[in-house]
């Protein structure tokens, strides 16, 4: 691929992907402290059935 | 509809369906990306077409996206579905995400195609538009504490918010505009060959079913954070507890 706008196309695939990449890592990433956050909850004595 | 409002159904729905949507997404990104690289170049455009498997889908997502908010609304204002907040909230970030790439994507096209990043006309005024309603709702969803009352002023605000939809659609036919008029979305059919077709509508498909991935994720996340915050008033209207290993001496 010899195009003269190259550069153009990279930088769109380039930064349409760090975008995707971004959202899936701050999906896993809320999901991950989430259950951590959990866990120290429930390890500490709390419990859904509690009144 | 309704089984999956309890949350440990749906709990248990992703835990299969989102391991098999992730793998579809997967293989679909890379069929689509393979024949869009594969595909012929423009005969105006050159290779420059190939930013258009990028920018269109983000644009189709950008718009379908709100379409699924605006159902999760009238399931949080209607029809009180329990999970209709949650998906509504989940949603947000990931429209602004893919308006953002349909915004960026087009400028890197719009300067080697019309000679400058950005023109204030219709089409990219509502789009930027888009993005802007996206980012509020999210912001209002972290300014409203009760997440009740947040629900319920973020469903007004999307309704209000999609009579932006159709003029994102139409304002090409509306107004003269730079940006071109539909050529796949119009009476008559497609008006782009099916050799740019093809691998446009698999980026497509591999666009929505990557939102679907990841809209159920963030869902679960929201289910996840409410079992979160109602353990931790659980656990501090019982002060004496030990939660942190040691005991908690009472307030007198």
């Amino acid at each position: 691929m010899s195009d003269p706008n190259i550069g153009f196309i990279i930088a769109a695939y380039g930064l349409g992907f760090a975008v995707i990449v971004g959202m899936i890592v701050a999906v896993l990433y809320d999901r991950l402290v989430l259950k951590r956050a959990l866990a120290k909850v429930v390890r500490n004595g709390a419990s859904e059935s509690e009144p | 509809m309704w089984n999956i409002a309890n949350p440990t159904n749906f709990l248990k729905l992703t835990s299969w369906l989102v391991p098999v949507l992730a793998v579809l997404t997967a293989l679909l990104l890379g069929a689509g990306l393979y024949l869009s690289f594969l595909a012929p170049p423009d005969y105006q455009q050159g290779e420059t077409v190939k930013i258009m498997y990028l920018h269109v889908p983000a644009a189709w997502m950008s718009m379908f996206i709100y379409g699924v908010m605006c159902m999760a609304a009238l399931g949080t204002l209607v029809w009180r579905h329990p999970l209709a907040d949650a998906a509504q909230k989940a949603a947000a970030p990931l429209g602004a995400g893919f308006t953002f790439i349909c915004l960026a994507t087009g400028s890197l096209w719009g300067k080697p195609m019309w000679g400058t990043w950005w023109v204030w006309d219709a089409r990219l005024t509502s789009v930027l538009v888009l993005f802007l309603i996206y980012l509020g709702l999210v912001a209002l969803w972290q300014a409203i504490e009760d997440q009740g009352r947040a629900a319920r002023t973020a469903a007004v605000l999307t309704l209000v918010g999609a009579v932006n939809i159709p003029i994102i659609k139409f304002s090409v036919d509306w107004w003269n505009t730079l940006h071109q008029s539909a050529s796949v979305f119009r009476l008559g059919g497609p008006a782009i060959s099916p050799s740019l077709l093809w691998p446009l509508l698999i980026m497509a498909l591999a666009f929505t079913v990557m939102f679907m991935t990841l809209h159920l994720m963030a869902i679960r996340n929201e289910i996840y954070r409410r079992r979160l915050r109602r353990l931790s008033i659980l656990a501090a209207s019982a002060p004496e507890t030990d939660l942190s290993g040691t005991m908690m001496e009472p307030v007198r």
